[in-house]
């Protein structure tokens, strides 16, 4: 799965900090998500999808592999 | 792994309290030779009424609660990658303390097995530490820095 969450944040202007905090996550958990090491739960991705207010199929995309 | 069934963080100090004190008395124990009398008990084994001394009972014992409380405790922050961690953490401990028994197994002999069985029964929880704490390090080193 690959995302595009760093686009998002950038166009929110949110930091990593800031971003975790808004969605009760540590920044590491953020990191690792943008950097494709981690797919995040459900929940986490709705979470950020609504503080992005986009679909989730703009934040999160599946690979042929997947 | 459900990161609300974990003990507070503050256990943690605790249960490394707990485990540190448990070895200074192993190692102080061995090297002084030292067996405190009012431990010393009778039991009856088999039909043989033999003397035993509760110590290393009592040091085996405060070893485990140090480490249930050590690896049990919840980082101070929790979140669903931790828990991945954690999960993934238990399962390469697992693994690798199974490793460990099978080689033991052919290696150790004897008396020595027994040692080396009781002893054994502490490298999951020890193994998971290494493993946990190595994993967030990594985690934690690779962090680049924030954009705006």
């Amino acid at each position: 799965m690959k995302n595009n969450l760093r686009v998002h944040r950038a166009i929110k202007n949110l930091t990593q900090a800031e971003l975790a905090e808004l969605i009760q996550v540590s920044r590491q958990t953020i990191n690792t998500i943008e950097a494709g090491k981690y797919v995040p739960s459900t929940v986490l991705a709705l979470k950020l999808a609504r503080v992005f207010d986009v679909p989730i199929e703009e934040i999160f995309q599946l690979e042929e592999e997947d | 792994m459900n990161y609300k069934t974990l003990l507070p963080n503050r256990f943690k100090k605790f249960g490394w309290l707990i485990f540190i004190l448990a070895s200074i008395i192993f190692f102080a124990a061995r090297k002084f030779d030292w067996q405190p009398t009012f431990l010393d008990i009778t039991i009856n084994d088999y039909s043989l009424i033999t003397e035993v001394n509760l110590l290393k009972e009592f040091i085996f014992t405060f070893w485990m609660i140090g480490l249930i409380m050590i690896t049990f405790s919840k980082e101070k922050q929790e979140d669903e990658f931790i828990s991945y961690l954690r999960l993934t953490s238990w399962q390469y401990a697992v693994m690798a303390s199974l490793i460990i028994s099978i080689i033991g197994t052919w290696s150790i002999f004897g008396w020595n097995y027994l040692i080396f069985s009781a002893i054994n029964m502490l490298t999951v929880p020890l193994l998971f530490m290494l493993i946990f704490n190595l994993l967030l390090y990594r985690n934690s080193n690779k962090q680049t820095a924030d954009e705006k």
